[in-house]
């Protein structure tokens, strides 16, 4: 279950003669880990999540996925964005449905639907449209729409940024459960320092101007976690002042265990 | 003594609305039948134009439920509605796969803005010497210059739909594994209905003008051949029958398109 992820050397430029948004990056995540990515806006955070969904190729180096190269998207690594972007036309059922119909997995397609509406808290809302879902939910049918087609990894792209405190606070704990139930590898983007605790083993830190490994954290708390818990204060403090000195500094990686000179940076199994 | 609060009988409020709107068309309708009575008054009562007097809905109305009874309005609309649907049906299988090019393509909007904004702005009527050169038969003649009418509208609403939609569902369908196919049957084409609809509608509008001088054209059936026939032979209460039969007709296919679009609209409200 799960799948493990090699970045190797990632560059990319939005074209041929422009600075690189990202260079050289490297990372490995061990199978069934769940990775946060913080950094300033505009550091390339999205455009590696995008390159590692096989939505953005990249200029230089590349991404394996349990060693296949990703080319192109593929369910087994799946992305959810910042917005559910749930077909309006289309009910509950059919949007988690949507995935499992383009790969041709039709057999037992209604009892899958029933099980991961069940498993995001939605059996009964299953003939209703997204617009008569709130925030939160549609979320939840996003999450659902991912987790039908059995994803080896899953891609999150700042997918609680537009949902009020309560509903990403519960939001966030699922996923993790159902993340760590199911094997599943979660490679998260946010803003959110307390979100990216709440949610990783690992915390990678990137800088701009371009886009680079600064550093990386290991968030070694026991699951559900707790912001008020003094562990907690207590990352979230050394993740601030990483943050800032990335944010300060256009040095070199900051090592947090294995950094190397070269920017790479090897995530251990927790 | 016990004091009961008087309970009111109170109308709904949906009631309420349905009612104030039925009463302002009512008077609508009223002030017009008045504008009608008031011209038919007057010309009647003017030496010079007596002659029209059956113009007036006195002379006009019984001749409009003759029109009805004998099955004389339906001889004459079935040629027309035949006329039309081939025409919007024509136009609907042009405008609907080149709006969709269109619209993906922007080196093909490019190549293509400027021609059809010209052959758009051209009359349809303009076209009848080429009709009558280019078709063996008047029926073909008509259909084509209802198609040069009814097409542009149509093709720019489904050009334009295509552009508007979230790119984020375009992600969504590659991330799950849409095939081109997938994504045509799936995303654009539920997406862009209710454009293409919407389109549709303008275009029974316009072709439904262009019916009437259209029909003057050789044939010998339709509302249009019906109303020239009528000014030939003098029987002006007959032609002002026709007249508002035509937009009755108008009036109900207009009103079965709407409620096709709320049918298959997806938007909130529709």
């Amino acid at each position: 279950m799960g799948a493990s992820i090699q970045i190797d050397k990632l560059t990319h430029r939005f074209h041929k003669y422009a600075t690189p948004v990202i260079r050289d990056f490297s990372l490995e995540i061990s199978a069934g880990q769940s990775l946060a990515i913080i950094g300033e806006s505009g550091c390339g955070k999205s455009t590696l999540l995008h390159m590692l969904a096989g939505l953005t190729q990249p200029s230089g180096g590349c991404v394996r996925i349990q060693d296949k190269r990703v080319c192109r998207p593929h369910p087994e690594w799946n992305m959810m964005f910042q917005s559910p972007a749930l077909y309006p036309w289309l009910s509950v059922e059919q949007n988690v449905a949507l995935g499992l119909e383009f790969t041709g997995q039709t057999r037992g397609l209604k009892a899958r639907v029933a099980e991961m509406l069940e498993l995001v808290g939605l059996a009964e809302r299953g003939r209703a449209r997204p617009h008569d879902l709130s925030g939160g939910q549609q979320q939840r049918v996003a999450l659902a729409r991912s987790l039908a087609v059995s994803p080896e990894v899953i891609l999150l792209d700042e997918p609680f940024s537009a949902l009020d405190a309560f509903t990403r606070r519960a939001l966030q704990r699922e996923v993790t459960q159902i993340a760590h139930d199911h094997g599943i590898t979660l490679v998260l983007v946010t803003h959110d320092i307390d979100e990216a605790l709440i949610m990783a083993d690992q915390v990678a830190v990137m800088g701009r101007n371009p886009g680079t490994l600064r550093s990386l954290l290991d968030v070694s708390l026991a699951y559900p976690r707790d912001p008020k818990e003094p562990a907690f204060k207590a990352l979230r403090d050394e993740l601030m002042s990483r943050f800032h000195d990335s944010v300060s500094l256009n040095s070199a990686v900051t090592a947090c265990g294995v950094a190397a000179d070269d920017g790479s940076c090897v995530v251990s199994s927790a | 003594m016990n004091l009961q609060p008087v309970s009111t009988p109170t109308v709904p409020p949906w009631l309420l609305s349905r009612l104030r709107d039925l009463g302002y068309t009512l008077l609508g309708l009223s002030l017009l039948l008045s504008v009608w009575w008031l011209g038919g008054y007057l010309i009647a009562n003017e030496p010079t134009t007596q002659a029209f007097a059956g113009f007036a809905p006195s002379a006009a109305l019984p001749e409009a439920w003759r029109l009805i009874v004998t099955g004389v309005l339906l001889d004459s609309a079935l040629p027309s509605l035949e006329r039309i649907f081939f025409g919007l049906l024509w136009a609907a299988l042009v405008a609907v796969p080149v709006g969709i090019l269109v619209g993906v393509s922007s080196v093909l909007r490019q190549i293509t803005g400027f021609s059809f904004q010209l052959l758009r702005m051209v009359s349809p009527l303009a076209w009848m010497p080429v009709a009558v050169l280019a078709f063996s038969t008047w029926d073909g003649a008509i259909i084509f210059l209802i198609f040069m009418a009814a097409v542009w509208p149509i093709l720019f609403s489904t050009a334009f739909a295509v552009q508007r939609i979230d790119p984020v569902y375009f992600k969504v369908a590659r991330n799950l594994g849409a095939s081109p196919w997938a994504n045509l049957k799936r995303l654009v084409l539920p997406a862009i209905t209710p454009d293409i609809l919407a389109g549709l509608r303008l275009s029974l509008g316009v072709a439904w003008i262009v019916l009437v001088p259209a029909e003057y054209l050789g044939v010998t059936s339709g509302l249009g051949y019906a109303i020239n026939d009528a000014r030939d032979i003098l029987a002006y209460d007959m032609l002002a029958a026709l007249v508002l039969l035509i937009g009755v007709i108008g009036y109900t296919l207009d009103a079965i398109l709407v409620a096709l679009i709320r049918h298959f609209g997806w938007q909130r409200g529709a």
